[in-house]
């Protein structure tokens, strides 16, 4: 039977296998919970695996493992490649492809770790700021000086990764330099605003209001603009593929968490949340080690998470000019940080939808739309194929 | 009076970084300044979506989705089987990864010629000599000699360290 409209060709897992970390990142949303060292059995993962085996065998996708925390390497170098032995005896013999990704501080740079990152991990996540000091050791340490050297030893040992960089209010100002920094190194990275708490009051010496946090993606959107290099960076590219649909005319794709939940938070005692829901006990799925993923789709948490994502999606998303360019994702999972509300207490698109109108202007500037608001494919075409033998080279 | 970014209204935005404390060496690029690599990256992904767009017309297609996770990841979609068979379909980026490739061909490796009467070699810019050969003896367990190199042969790894200089550009031009 083939899966319902909708259905993605994958499943995330983001997998916290401790929240023990040798960092105390002042906005991390794990705050409260760097110093517990529970963490996840082998025992635990295999039980993980084999519910996740027994379900999709029958619901074929890919299954993408992203090994997150506290600092997930702190399981140390064994710990990955047992679990790397259990997904080939598990999900091989059903014919499930997997992936893993880690995302990690690159505080522990081994030999034993860098042979994991190189062999067992498909993607590598690296946690870097650059600007704020907000990255400290559990004595206030600026922990930054030991990341960029174990970054320089990923790019010795050939290791492809990418990196994650928290908007804050002391990172925004810097976001033209930020970008420059991965440009110089031809390093992917994502632009993550604080987007989850820990303890009431923390974030508000971080955060940015959605406001701040729109003008800095301006700025952001400008230098992708402006930038010679093709390095990716998010979510720059996710908005503008969600402008560049929404003036083809015909895209339409619409984010339904039933069939379109695709990304799920495996907590470290197994409980399973989706990403915008983590970790109210009152929407929690279920216990991937003990239930079946059939039975946690069923279940009263999944029920309440589904009614109100499609709320959000239904109050924040209907009219706009970019759904069905834009699935609704950002609505349908965003975390209780980013479910803003107006003055008249309606929902509403704080960063999604004005970042996504700034680029659909700045291509009308550019002179790329045609008269009829679509884009200028011909017009693009030139431009690009004039180019074309310069490419890298501006 | 349409606001400044409202799509149609044909204006150009005039909103730029308001935060208070924005660096003061920062200047806005003019809003036509696009580059030709941006132009490339575009026509790719605006050719990405039309076929996106021509996949989810077919019957039984899957939509496709583009996900705001925290990880640095995002997807695509899968067509319908007939056409695509179960397998997911290259990133659009891969046009781009191409691009970066071509724009990259120029990095500053060439042989020398029997220095001091020796033998001629392959020089590649921060060439560090061979690699090192694979510490399957080290798995699982701290090499404390490959930990500690002596103060001397740090310096000179830091001193050819990409990551390093390009901090260090960057900090100089935030002013810090």
């Amino acid at each position: 039977m083939p899966p319902p409209p909708g259905t993605p060709p994958y499943a995330e897992f983001v997998v916290k296998v401790s929240k023990f970390c040798n960092l105390r990142c002042r906005y991390c949303y794990e705050f409260p919970s760097l110093g517990d060292t529970t963490r996840m059995s082998l025992d635990d993962i295999r039980a993980m695996f084999g519910t996740v085996g027994e379900y999709f065998r029958d619901h074929p996708r890919r299954l993408d493992f992203v090994w997150h925390g506290g600092e997930p390497l702190l399981m140390g170098a064994d710990f990955y490649w047992r679990l790397l032995q259990y997904e080939h005896e598990i999900f091989d013999p059903l014919g499930l492809p997997f992936t893993n990704a880690v995302q990690t501080n690159l505080t522990i740079v081994r030999p034993d770790i860098i042979r994991v990152l190189k062999e067992v991990f498909d993607e590598v996540g690296v946690s870097v700021d650059l600007f704020g000091g907000n990255r400290v050791d559990r004595f206030g340490g600026d922990v930054q000086p030991k990341v960029l050297h174990g970054m320089q030893a990923l790019l010795d040992e050939g290791i492809h990764f990418g990196c994650i960089s928290v908007l804050s209010k002391a990172t925004a100002p810097y976001v033209e330099n930020i970008y420059t920094f991965f440009e110089d190194l031809r390093l992917s990275f994502r632009f993550l605003p604080i987007y989850r708490t820990g303890y009431a009051g923390q974030l508000a010496p971080h955060e940015l209001s959605p406001a701040e946090t729109v003008d800095a993606l301006k700025v952001a959107t400008d230098r992708w603009f402006a930038s010679a290099v093709p390095i990716r960076v998010e979510p720059v590219e996710t908005y503008v593929s969600n402008v560049l649909s929404h003036l083809s005319g015909r895209g339409r794709r619409y984010y339904d968490k039933e069939h379109g939940e695709a990304v799920f938070i495996v907590d470290t005692d197994g409980g399973v949340y989706s990403n915008g829901d983590a970790y109210d006990g009152s929407l929690r799925h279920g216990n991937i080690f003990h239930d079946s993923f059939s039975d946690m789709r069923r279940s009263a948490g999944f029920a309440r998470a589904l009614a109100q994502s499609r709320a959000r999606v239904r109050d924040a998303c209907t009219g706009c000019r970019y759904f069905g360019s834009c699935s609704g994702f950002f609505m349908g999972e965003a975390t209780p940080e980013q479910r803003w509300r107006d003055g008249d207490g309606r929902l509403f698109c704080g960063v999604a939808l004005p970042v996504q109108h700034y680029i659909e202007e700045r291509l009308r500037t550019a002179g790329l739309l045609t008269a009829e608001g679509q884009v200028d494919l011909a017009e693009l075409r030139q431009r690009a194929g004039d180019t074309e033998r310069s490419v890298g080279h501006r | 009076m349409a606001d400044a970014t409202t799509p149609g209204s044909g204006e150009v935005p005039s909103d730029r970084p308001r935060i208070e404390n924005a660096p003061k060496h920062w200047q806005p690029s003019p809003l036509s300044d696009i580059s030709d690599n941006a132009y490339n990256r575009l026509y790719a992904m605006t050719l990405e979506e039309t076929y996106a767009a021509e996949v989810m017309a077919q019957p039984d297609s899957y939509a496709d989705f583009f996900l705001e996770s925290p990880q640095t990841r995002f997807h695509e979609f899968v067509g319908p089987p007939e056409l695509k068979g179960a397998e997911v379909r290259a990133s659009r980026m891969a046009m781009v990864d191409r691009l970066r490739l071509a724009g990259e061909a120029k990095y500053p490796d060439f042989f020398v010629d029997s220095p001091h009467n020796g033998p001629p070699f392959h020089e590649k810019f921060l060439d560090k000599g061979p690699p090192k050969p694979k510490s399957d003896e080290v798995e699982g367990e701290i090499n404390l000699e490959e930990l500690v190199s002596p103060v001397g042969e740090r310096v000179r790894m830091l001193s050819q360290s990409r990551v390093l200089a390009a901090f260090m550009r960057m900090q100089q031009s935030a002013g810090q």
